[in-house]
C-alpha cells in the first residue's frame, strides 16, 4: 500500500519530536474533530441565543481562532515534512497549499475587510456604514466627540480604560456587558411622586407613566379610540359630578371652594355668586371662524373658555390660564372619545381613576385591576411611588435570538477632584447624560461607523409581490450617489461596486409613515482573490490526488495500488 | 326494468324542481383542466384540489366516493351542506401537531379536529404563535407545525368563503369566485369557468398542460415500483446471472421515468429542479443510483448496484410517504434563490455529494450488519471498504466543490464568502468529519470494520446538514415534543445508527482473539 511507503521516508525533515508530532496526521485528526465539534457547538448556540452571540462566543473567540491556528500549523508542517517535491504527491501539495492560501485569504479579509450595513431612508442621505462592533461615544455640548472601541466579547468584560478630560476629570470604562438585562432599582429622592399603569386586553397592551402631574406614555400618547388624562383633583371632582349625574351639558367649577354650578341653559346669561362676587357666563358664537366661545365676566376681568379644547380659560397668547378661579367643563368632550381620568388625591395619598361609558361612570381607588367597559380592557396599577425614583441597573442577560431585543451596556465611573466618584450606565437604547463638573456630556454605546467617500440616497424602493400573495418576489433599490449622475439600480444578485466597496440588497423595512427603508449590506474584501485562487487550487488538487491514487494518472515509475 | 323510462322521467322531474343552483359546473369533467391562481402560481384546478384535500382533510371523510375537484368546487361555492347531505361528508381538519392539540384542548392521540373546535381554538393558536415569534422561535419545528395548522384553518375559511378560488375573468384578471358568481347566471358562470383555460396566454397554457400531465404520470410513484423491481432483480442476479438483464432494464426505465419527471418539473417551474427538500432528495437519489452503477461496474460487483437500488428505494419511499417533511408541490422561489445559474451549479453539486454519502452509508450498514451477524470475511470487508472509500472520496470532492460554489454565490449575492451560517457551518462540519475519517484510515487508526463504522456515523453529519439544520436547529434546544416529522425522522435514524454501532462494538469486543 502506498501509505506504508510514505510512512517510512528516507529523510525526515523534523528531528525534533514535538515538531514531528505536530506535522503528523496524529495531531491533525484530533484537531479536525475538535474543530468540527466547536462548529457544531456554535450552530447550537446560534439556534438558541442568536447569531450575534454565536459570533462573539464561538466563531470569533480566541480559542476558535486557536483551533484554526492549530490546523494551519498542522497543514504547514505536514507540507514541509513532505519536501523536497515528489511528483507522486502533486495532489497532496496542491490540496494543502490551497488550504493554507484560503486560510491566508480569510486572515486578510478579517484584518482589512469590512462587512457592514447601510440603511437608506426615503428622505435622508447617508454616508456611514454600520459595522458589527461596539463603540462608546461621548459628546460634549460643542459636539466634540470621543470614541472608544469596546471588546468584541460574549460575556461581561472588565476594561479599566481611562478617558481624560480637561481639569483633571476622568471617565473610566469599567465593565462592558455585550448582552445586558435592565434591572429596576429604587433610589430615595425627596418630594417625587411617580406611578405606572398598565392597560391590556387580549390583543393589545400599553403601559403609561405619571410623573408629578405629567403624563408620560411609554410608547404612544393617544391609544386610538381612548384618551388618558391626568388632571388636578379639583377638576377630577368636577368631572365626577358632571359624569355621574349628566343632567347638564356644562359645569362651572370654582376651584377654591369646590363649588359646582350646573349650567342648564345659556339662552340667557348664567349668573353665579361666589365669595360675594358675581360672575356672568355668556355664550359667544363666532360665525366666521365657526367657533363657540364661552365668556365669564367677573368683577375685574373676563375669561374666555373653549371647553372643546381645555377646561381652563385661554388668554391672549392662546395659553391656558391655570390661575383662573373657575373651570368650565363640556360633557361633549368626554362623549367624543372614551376618556380615562386620573388624579392624585393628596388627602388619601393615592391615585383615583374615573372610568365609564354613556351615563354610568365609576370612580375607583382600588389596587385590584379594573375592568373597563371598552373593548375588554383591564386597567391595573403597576406601582405608585412617593419619595423614591427608579434607577436602572444592568446585569448580564440572556442573549435573545432576535437581535433587536438585545442591548449592550457599559458601566462608567466618573472621577473629578473634590467630588465623590459616581457611576453611570451607558447603553445602546438611548443617550445617557453625564455631569462632569460644569460640563454636561452625552454618552451612548453604538456600532462602529465607517465613512464612505461618497453620499447615498434612496430614490425609489420597488417591491414586486408573487402574484396573488403578500410574499415579495423581488425587491430593488434605486439609489442616487452624489458622485454619479445616473441613479444606481441595486437588487438581489445584482450588487453595486464603488471605491472598493460592494453594496448588496439585503433587506428592507416599512416605517410608521408607511415608507420603505432599504438596507444594503456593504462589503470590502481584499482577500477575495486569494480565497478564490485557493478554492480553485483545492478542487484541482483533490481531483488530481484521487486520479493519481486510483492510477488514472501515472506518475513516473511508481505504480500505485488501488 | 320495465319502466326505466319512467325513472328517467322522474329524475328529470326532480331536477326541474331542485335546480342545481350553480353547482352543475362542479360535476363537469372539463373543470379539472381549468387553471387556478394560487400561492403565486397558475395550476390546474385538479392538482390544486388534490393538494388541498390531502392537506386539509383526513383520508376517509365522505361516505361516498367523490372527486377532490368537485369537493373543492362545491366548498368554494358555499355548498358545504350539499356535500354533507348527498355524499355523507363529515368535515373535520387534519391535526398532526402535538402542541396544537394541547392548545385546542384535544386528547394527545387526536388526529382530526372538528370545524367548530378548530375555529374556536384559532385565537389560542395565534397567541402561542405570537409568543414564539417574540422570542424568535417561529421557524422551529413546533413553530412551523403550528403555522401549518393555523394555515389549514385559514385555508378552509378562505375556500368556504369563496375567496380562495381565483378564476381568470374575461378581462384577464384573476378574481375570487365570490365576486365572479355574484352577477352571473348559472350558465354564464359555467361558461366562464370552463372557458378560462382558453383565455390563458399560450405559455401558461403549455405549463398547465405539463403540470396536468406530470400529475397524471406520477413519475416518482412509478419510479418507486420500478426501483423495487430493480432491487429484486439485482439481488436475484447474484444467484441467477440471467436476471442482470432485468436489472439493467429496470435501471433504464427508472432513469427514463425519473428524467421525464425532473424535466417536466423543470418545464413547469422554469428553473433547476433543486429548490426544496423534495427536489433535493429527488436529485441526489438519481445521482447515487448512477454512482452505484459506476462503482458496480468499476468493482465488477452487482451487489453494489443492488445497494444502490436499495438506497434509491429509501429515497423514493421518503418522497412518497414523508409528505409533511418533503412538500411535493411546486412553489415560487424566495428572492435570494432567483438565479438559475448558481441554483443549478451549487445546489446540484451539493445534493449529488449527499447522494454519494448516502450510498456509502447504506453500504457501510450492510457491511456492519453482515459482519456483526458473522456472515463476512476480511476480504469482503476489505472490498466493501474500498467501495465506501471511493464513494466518500467522490462525495468529498463534490461537497467541497459545492461549498466553494456556495461561497462564491454568497459572495456574489450577500457580499461574503463565509459567514458561519448554520447550513454553511454544518456542511463544513460534515466535510471535516469525512476528511478526518479518510486521514484516520490513511494513518491506520480506522481500519477494517472500524472504518466502516466511522463512515456510517459520518453520514449522521450529512443528515444534520441536509435536514437537521432546517428541522432541528431552527427549533433551538428548548422546544420539546417531536411535532413535525423532521426531528423524529432524524432521531430515529440516529438511534438506528447508534444501535448498530453498539452491536458492532459489542461483537468486536467479544471477538475471540485470533492472531
Amino acid at each position: 500500500m502506498d501509505m506504508k511507503h510514505e510512512r517510512v521516508p528516507k529523510k525526515k525533515l523534523f528531528r525534533n519530536p514535538i515538531l514531528r508530532f505536530l506535522s503528523s496526521i496524529k495531531f491533525a485528526i484530533p484537531v479536525l474533530f475538535i474543530f468540527a465539534m466547536a462548529m457544531a457547538w456554535g450552530t447550537i448556540c446560534e439556534s438558541r441565543f442568536g447569531t450575534g452571540y454565536a459570533q462573539r462566543a464561538i466563531y470569533h473567540s480566541w480559542w476558535f481562532y486557536a483551533i484554526q491556528g492549530c490546523m494551519a500549523l498542522s497543514i504547514i508542517l505536514s507540507f514541509a515534512d513532505r519536501l523536497p517535491f515528489k511528483r507522486r504527491l502533486t495532489g497532496f501539495y496542491m490540496i494543502h497549499l490551497a488550504l493554507i492560501v484560503m486560510l491566508a485569504g480569510s486572515v486578510v479579509t478579517h484584518l482589512w475587510g469590512i462587512d457592514g450595513q447601510i440603511e437608506l431612508g426615503p428622505d435622508s442621505a447617508s454616508r456611514h456604514i454600520r459595522l458589527n462592533e461596539d463603540f462608546l461615544y461621548v459628546f460634549d455640548s460643542h459636539g466634540q466627540q470621543v470614541k472608544v472601541a469596546l471588546p468584541y466579547s460574549a460575556n461581561a468584560t472588565s476594561i479599566n480604560h481611562v478617558l481624560r478630560f480637561p481639569n483633571q476629570k476622568t471617565i473610566t470604562l469599567k465593565t462592558f456587558l455585550p448582552f445586558a438585562a435592565p434591572k429596576r432599582t429604587w433610589v430615595a429622592k425627596k418630594g417625587v411622586w411617580h406611578a405606572k399603569w398598565q392597560l391590556k386586553n387580549a390583543n393589545f397592551g400599553q403601559a403609561f407613566e405619571f410623573w408629578e402631574g405629567t403624563l408620560k406614555p411609554l410608547r404612544k400618547h393617544d391609544l386610538g379610540p381612548m384618551r388618558i388624562r391626568l388632571i388636578p383633583e379639583s377638576l377630577f371632582e368636577g368631572y365626577t359630578r358632571l359624569l355621574k349625574h349628566q343632567k347638564v351639558q356644562f359645569l362651572l367649577y370654582h376651584k377654591e371652594s369646590g363649588t359646582r354650578f350646573s349650567v342648564r341653559d345659556l339662552k340667557k346669561p348664567f349668573t353665579v355668586q361666589q365669595k360675594g362676587q358675581s360672575y356672568q357666563l355668556f355664550i359667544h358664537k363666532n360665525k366666521k371662524l365657526g367657533l363657540t366661545a364661552y365668556r365669564l365676566k367677573g368683577p375685574d376681568r373676563t375669561y374666555v373658555y373653549f371647553p372643546q379644547y381645555s377646561e381652563y380659560p385661554v388668554g391672549q397668547d392662546l395659553k391656558e390660564e391655570r390661575e383662573a378661579p373657575f373651570l368650565f367643563m363640556d360633557l361633549r368632550k368626554v362623549q367624543q372619545k372614551n376618556t380615562l381620568f386620573f388624579t392624585r388625591s393628596t388627602s388619601k395619598n393615592t391615585m383615583r381613576v374615573l372610568y365609564g361609558k354613556g351615563t354610568s361612570w365609576t370612580e375607583s381607588t382600588d389596587e385590584k385591576p379594573i375592568v373597563l367597559p371598552w373593548m375588554g380592557f383591564t386597567l391595573s396599577k403597576a406601582y405608585e411611588a412617593t419619595d423614591r425614583v427608579i434607577q436602572w441597573q444592568y446585569e448580564p442577560g440572556t442573549p435573545q435570538k432576535k437581535e433587536v431585543q438585545n442591548m449592550s451596556a457599559l458601566l462608567l465611573e466618573v472621577n473629578q477632584k473634590g467630588h465623590a466618584k459616581k457611576s453611570y450606565w451607558v447603553h445602546t437604547q438611548g443617550v445617557t447624560d453625564i455631569v462632569l463638573g460644569d460640563t454636561m456630556y452625552k454618552a451612548y454605546v453604538g456600532p462602529r461607523l465607517e465613512t464612505l467617500p461618497f453620499q447615498m440616497k434612496l430614490k425609489e424602493f420597488k417591491m414586486d409581490m408573487i402574484p396573488g400573495t403578500q410574499k415579495p418576489a423581488t425587491f430593488e433599490s434605486f439609489v442616487t450617489v452624489n458622485t454619479k449622475k445616473e441613479p444606481v439600480h441595486i437588487y438581489m444578485n445584482n450588487p453595486y461596486n464603488a471605491a472598493g466597496y460592494t453594496f448588496y440588497q439585503s433587506s428592507y423595512y416599512k416605517d410608521d409613515k408607511g415608507s420603505f427603508h432599504s438596507i444594503l449590506s456593504v462589503n470590502k474584501d481584499p482577500g477575495r482573490g486569494v480565497k478564490y485562487g485557493g478554492a480553485l487550487l483545492l478542487i484541482l488538487g483533490l481531483i488530481i490526488h484521487f486520479l493519481v491514487l486510483y492510477g488514472y494518472i501515472r506518475v513516473g515509475h511508481e505504480k500505485l495500488a488501488r | 326494468m320495465k319502466n326505466w323510462q319512467g325513472n328517467i322521467f322522474l329524475v328529470f322531474f326532480l331536477f326541474s324542481i331542485f335546480p342545481l343552483e350553480g353547482r352543475s359546473v362542479c360535476f363537469s369533467p372539463e373543470l379539472k383542466k381549468q387553471p387556478i391562481q394560487v400561492d403565486g402560481r397558475i395550476k390546474p384546478i385538479s392538482v390544486y384540489a388534490q393538494h388541498v384535500t390531502t392537506l386539509l382533510f383526513p383520508k376517509k371523510m365522505c361516505a361516498k366516493k367523490i372527486n377532490p375537484t368537485t369537493v373543492y368546487c362545491l366548498l368554494s361555492l358555499g355548498k358545504l351542506k350539499v356535500l354533507e347531505a348527498d355524499y355523507g361528508c363529515a368535515f373535520s381538519l387534519k391535526l398532526d401537531h402535538t402542541h396544537a392539540r394541547g392548545l385546542l384542548g384535544l386528547p394527545v392521540g387526536a388526529r382530526t379536529v372538528s370545524l367548530e373546535q378548530a375555529f374556536k381554538g384559532v385565537p389560542n393558536l395565534f397567541r402561542a404563535y405570537e409568543e414564539m415569534k417574540r422570542v424568535g422561535d417561529e421557524n422551529s419545528d413546533a413553530g412551523i407545525g403550528l403555522v401549518r395548522h393555523i394555515g389549514r384553518i385559514q385555508k378552509f375559511q378562505r375556500i368556504a368563503s369563496g375567496y380562495d378560488w381565483h378564476i381568470l375573468s374575461k378581462d384577464q384578471t384573476w378574481l375570487p369566485v365570490q365576486h365572479i358568481k355574484k352577477d352571473l347566471s348559472e350558465t354564464d358562470f359555467s361558461q366562464l369557468v370552463l372557458g378560462s383555460a382558453q383565455r390563458l396566454n399560450p405559455e401558461d397554457q403549455k405549463r398547465l398542460s405539463y403540470e396536468q400531465f406530470y400529475e397524471r404520470l406520477m413519475p416518482f410513484t412509478h419510479a418507486m415500483w420500478i426501483c423495487l423491481l430493480g432491487f429484486l432483480m439485482a439481488l436475484l442476479s447474484l444467484w441467477v446471472p440471467r436476471f442482470r438483464w432485468g436489472m439493467w432494464g429496470c435501471l433504464g426505465s427508472l432513469l427514463c421515468v425519473e428524467i421525464a419527471g425532473i424535466t417536466l418539473r423543470m418545464f413547469i417551474s422554469g428553473r433547476a429542479p433543486v429548490t426544496n427538500m423534495y427536489e433535493t432528495v429527488m436529485w441526489s437519489g438519481m445521482g447515487l443510483l448512477l454512482l452505484s452503477v459506476i462503482l458496480g461496474v468499476a468493482f465488477n460487483n452487482r451487489m453494489i448496484i443492488a445497494v444502490g437500488f436499495f438506497t434509491k428505494l429509501l429515497f423514493l419511499f421518503m418522497m412518497k410517504f414523508a409528505t409533511t417533511m418533503l412538500d411535493a408541490s411546486i412553489q415560487p422561489l424566495v428572492p435570494v434563490l432567483r438565479d438559475n445559474f448558481w441554483l443549478s451549479t451549487h445546489v446540484t453539486t451539493i445534493t449529488l455529494s449527499y447522494g454519494c454519502f448516502a450510498l456509502s452509508w447504506v453500504a457501510a450498514n450492510f457491511v456492519l450488519i453482515r459482519w456483526a451477524c458473522g456472515y463476512s470475511n476480511p476480504a469482503f470487508v476489505q472490498m466493501w471498504n474500498g467501495v465506501i472509500r471511493a464513494a466518500i472520496q467522490i462525495g468529498a470532492v463534490l461537497l467541497v466543490a459545492g461549498i466553494i460554489l456556495g461561497g462564491v454565490w454568497a459572495d456574489y449575492s450577500w457580499g461574503r464568502f463565509w459567514g458561519w451560517d448554520p447550513k454553511e457551518t454544518w456542511s463544513l462540519i460534515a466535510f471535516v468529519v469525512y476528511i478526518a475519517i479518510l486521514h484516520g484510515r490513511y494513518v491506520g487508526w480506522f481500519r477494517d470494520i472500524v472504518f466502516t463504522l466511522m463512515s456510517a456515523f459520518g453520514f449522521m453529519f450529512i443528515l444534520m446538514t441536509w435536514f437537521g439544520v432546517n428541522y432541528v436547529l431552527a427549533s433551538g434546544l428548548h422546544s420539546y415534543g417531536f411535532s413535525s416529522g423532521g426531528t423524529l425522522f432524524l432521531a430515529t435514524l440516529l438511534l438506528f445508527q447508534l444501535l448498530i454501532g453498539v452491536w458492532v462494538m459489542w461483537v468486536r469486543i467479544n471477538e475471540p482473539v485470533n492472531p
